[in-house]
This record gives C-alpha cells, sequence and structure tokens, in this order.
C-alpha cells in the first residue's frame, strides 16, 4: 500500500476529529488543540486509538496533552511514523 | 485539641501480601523508610506490551508455600493472596470466626477478580491450542472467590460477598463492613481488598489508556507521568468496641467514619467537587472536623488529572486546615493495586498511627504549581497523628474515604 501523503493524513486526522467532536463544535482547524477541537479526556484516548487502528501505526505511550497537542502535533506524528513503517518495509 | 469521639468499630487484625512481600510489617517497613516495591516488568509476554515497570508480588512468594496439591487448583493468584492476608489478620486478632455462628461477615472488595485464571483459559480457547476449558474457571475467576475463600477458611457463616468499585473496591468493602457491624447485624468482619491482574489484556487495557509512566510513579510531583501498576491483597479484622473488648482483643486502631460519593459526571475524568463531598460525609460521619486531620494517605495516582483534582478536593473539604498537615501518596512505593489500592493504603494509616510516623511521597521530583500541598516529599517524618483519612477515588466516578483514629 502506498503511504499517505501529509495531506492526506491531515485531511483523515481531521475528518476523525470532527467525527468526534461532532456537529456542533467548530470547524477543525491543524492548529487547534485537541480541547479546542471540542474533545474531552476520553474522547482523545478513544481518537489515538481509533487513528492507531486505521493507519496502523503505534503513537508514543504517554497521554495526549489535551492543552498543548494540536492537531498538526498529531498528524506529524502519524506521518512521521508511517514513514519509518514504509522504511521498514523498504 | 479537639476531643476525638469514641469509635464503635475497631481493627484488631491485620495482614498483607504486596510488592514489598508477605506481612503487613513488611510493607509498613518499606513505606516508612522510602523504600520503592516498583520494578522493571516480570511477565512472558513483556515484548508485547510498552509497561516497563510494576509493583509486582516479588518472585520469591511461591504458592506451594501457603497452599496445599488439593486447595491450589481452587485459588487464582488474587484469592492465594487475600488467603495469605487474611491469615496473619486474624491469627494476631485471635477472632475464632467459625464459633460466631452468622454474627461474622468476610467482604473482599476487587476491581476485576480472577482475571488471571480467565485470561490464561481463554487464551488456550482463543489459540486454538484446547477446545475446552478447565472445570474451575469459573469458581476461580467470579468476584467473589476471594470472599468466598475467606469464609471456607475461616468458618465464616454470615454475610459473605464481594464489593467492586474499581479502585475504591477496598474502601467500599470496608465501609460495608463497618456498616455492617454499626447495624448490629454482625459482631466482626474479616474484610479488604485485592486484585491480581497483571495479565497482558489487562496491561495492554491500561496501555491503550495512556496514563500508565513510563518511569516511575511521582504523586504531585513536577514531572509525573502516570501510575505504575501493582498487585496484591491487604485484610483486616473488624468489631465493634464491644466484642473485642468482650474477649480481651488488642485494639489496633479505630475505623471513626466513611464517607460515599459519586460524581455523576464523565466515566474517567476526576471531579473534585465530587471527591471533596466524600471527604467531608467521612468527617461527618466520625463527628471530626477539619481540624482533628492530622494525616491524609492520598488517593495519588500520579496522573496529571488525579493529583491537581485531589489537591483541589482537600482544598474544598478542609480548607485552611489542608495546608497544615502531611498529606503523602504511598502509590508511589506499592504502585496502583487498583482493587486492592485502599486496603494496602489502610496498612500505611495503622503504621503511621502507630508509630507516630508520616509515610513519605517517594519519587517526588519537584514542586507542581497545581498541587501546593505538603506531600512530605521523598522522606518520612515523626508527627504527632491521632487522626486521619484515606481517600480512594475509582473511574467511574466512585468515591470512598475511611477515617481512622489512633487506638
Amino acid at each position: 500500500m502506498e503511504t499517505p501523503t501529509p495531506d492526506a493524513v491531515m485531511a483523515e486526522i481531521v475528518r476523525l476529529v470532527a467525527e468526534r467532536a461532532g456537529p456542533d463544535a467548530p470547524p477543525v482547524q491543524p492548529t487547534f488543540t485537541l480541547k479546542d477541537s471540542g474533545l474531552s479526556s476520553l474522547d482523545a484516548i478513544e481518537l489515538l486509538f481509533e487513528i492507531e487502528e486505521h493507519f496502523n501505526v503505534e503513537l508514543a505511550g504517554e497521554g495526549p496533552n489535551l492543552a498543548d497537542d494540536t492537531v498538526q502535533n498529531l498528524a506529524d506524528a502519524v506521518s512521521e511514523a508511517l514513514a519509518a513503517a514504509a522504511l521498514k518495509a523498504g | 485539641m479537639n476531643a476525638v469521639p469514641a469509635c464503635r468499630v475497631v481493627v484488631t487484625g491485620v495482614g498483607a501480601v504486596s510488592a514489598f512481600g508477605v506481612g503487613a510489617e513488611t510493607l509498613w517497613q518499606g513505606l516508612r523508610s522510602g523504600e520503592s516495591g516498583i520494578a522493571p516488568l516480570r511477565l512472558d509476554d513483556a515484548d508485547r506490551t510498552s509497561v516497563r515497570v510494576a509493583a509486582q508480588i516479588p518472585s520469591t512468594f511461591l504458592p506451594e508455600d501457603y497452599f496445599d496439591a488439593k486447595s491450589l487448583p481452587l485459588l487464582d493468584p488474587i484469592s492465594q493472596l487475600t488467603l495469605v492476608a487474611a491469615r496473619e489478620a486474624v491469627a494476631q486478632s485471635g477472632l475464632d470466626a467459625a464459633s460466631l455462628g452468622t454474627r461474622v461477615g468476610a467482604i473482599v472488595g476487587t476491581g476485576v477478580g480472577g482475571i488471571c485464571t480467565h485470561d490464561e483459559q481463554s487464551r488456550r480457547l482463543y489459540e486454538g491450542r484446547s477446545p475446552r476449558m478447565h472445570p474451575l474457571t469459573i469458581v476461580r475467576t467470579m468476584m467473589n472467590a476471594p470472599a468466598s475463600q475467606v469464609s471456607m477458611e475461616f468458618g465464616v457463616r454470615g454475610p459473605v460477598f464481594a464489593v467492586s468499585s474499581a479502585c475504591a473496591s477496598s474502601n467500599h468493602a470496608i465501609a460495608q463492613a463497618m456498616l455492617l457491624i454499626r447495624s448490629g447485624a454482625v459482631d466482626a468482619v474479616i474484610v479488604g481488598g485485592a486484585d491480581a491482574c497483571m495479565t497482558l489484556g489487562m496491561l495492554k487495557g491500561w496501555e491503550a489508556m495512556r496514563i500508565l509512566s513510563s518511569d516511575t510513579c511521582r504523586p504531585f510531583s513536577a514531572g509525573r507521568k502516570g501510575l505504575v501498576l501493582g498487585e496484591g491483597a491487604a485484610v483486616f479484622v473488624l468489631e465493634s468496641l464491644e466484642h473485642a473488648t468482650r474477649r480481651g482483643a488488642n485494639v489496633l486502631a479505630g475505623l471513626a467514619g466513611v464517607g460515599m460519593s459519586a460524581d455523576a459526571g464523565e466515566i474517567v475524568a476526576p471531579s473534585a467537587e465530587g471527591a471533596a463531598a466524600a471527604i467531608e460525609a467521612a468527617l461527618a460521619d466520625a463527628g471530626w472536623s477539619a481540624d482533628h486531620v492530622d494525616y491524609v494517605n492520598a488517593h495519588g495516582t500520579g496522573t496529571l488529572a488525579n493529583d491537581a483534582t485531589e489537591t483541589r478536593a482537600l482544598h474544598i473539604a478542609l480548607g485552611a486546615r489542608a495546608r497544615d498537615i502531611p498529606i503523602s501518596s504511598t502509590k508511589s512505593m506499592h504502585g496502583h493495586a487498583l482493587g486492592a489500592a485502599g486496603a494496602l493504603e489502610l496498612v500505611a494509616v495503622l503504621g503511621a498511627l502507630r508509630d507516630q510516623f508520616v509515610p513519605p511521597t517517594a519519587n517526588f521530583l519537584e514542586a507542581d504549581p497545581d498541587c501546593d500541598l505538603d506531600y512530605v516529599p521523598n522522606v518520612g517524618r515523626p508527627a504527632r497523628l491521632r487522626c486521619a483519612l484515606s481517600n480512594a477515588f475509582a473511574f467511574g466516578g466512585l468515591n470512598a474515604v475511611l477515617a481512622i483514629a489512633q487506638a
């Protein structure tokens, strides 16, 4: 399978965040923290699970930092994990 | 100094098995000196989890040393730990449960019951290694197995059941025992809490919640990364003061009160108001004011959310007194033993009241602005202790706080 581009990863993450935040939340922006996006702490850990399942990657063990971690940080972490996996599959 | 009201329910026996090994005194001496029971994880499948540390029962604990070949197949590790702790508590108390008919009970709190058995047997089945389960799978796994095993071993014929409220299971169990004795329904209860759930499945479940620490447990400290799972059991003999006095039992401490509340909020996010309500209820039940409290054994899991929220709860419930008293989390040493947590922590409180010594919060690095109380960082200290609180706040928003008085 071809590795998705960073833009495609971002689009998918924005979709997953928006789906979880619900229709009343503001439109998701890359600079938003998960909290800004309308997610609770429980939402955040469920989101990370969904992302890991969707992209088949492992994200770092310690918890999402709701106040500081942005949607962009999350997309970058997934893209890095995908690139590392592609390299390994080489 | 405020007079301390007399306690109608007293502790006459204590026993424990923990990361420090067998024995309540072994546990207390470890906590008192600030030693850590946290060590690299021992698990056959350790390479399949990112969990690196845990507070496990030492590998020197051999079930064969405590149980014969006929009884062992009936006992999941959780029941083994419970029975070993119960034997110590009953021996110390001198309680002859079998002579009390239905006037004695046994209650054991557990978060997950005999999960080691369930995990092991399910794995054989699901991996296709065996088409059948061991016939004792159910009776080893069931939540009430530890309580039932205590009942059978000591001839307890009154109320016997399990209590489950995740990390508050021990305190809720002790609360039930106290209320049963106060009601007059029974004279004594063998009560405690236990959990032994170091299975790959459970560890992966915790890992997915992303609240486990990768290094160690640093409650209330800046730089804390989360909790460290533990396992163990602690068991107590509780009696009415009248019953204990009549049979000349040695009273270790008084159980002055309990307070219970539920957040009715989020399933995992703690609530300062909910926790404070339980602390306030415990004070009211004991007939204490905030000024009575000399020590708090905190829930103190080492997660970002719990420790800041618990600090707020202590400010709400104890007001200015919160700043004047030592507060420590012994989970920094015995780990978070889930359903056994409150019971292991009650061992710490009994030790503290007996020795007039506050155990420390280990692994403390530096102050966190969100945690602005005296957490007794790294080194324990002598103190005048008459009254103590022990907090337990569980997932599901379930809070139970014990108020314990010096004998």
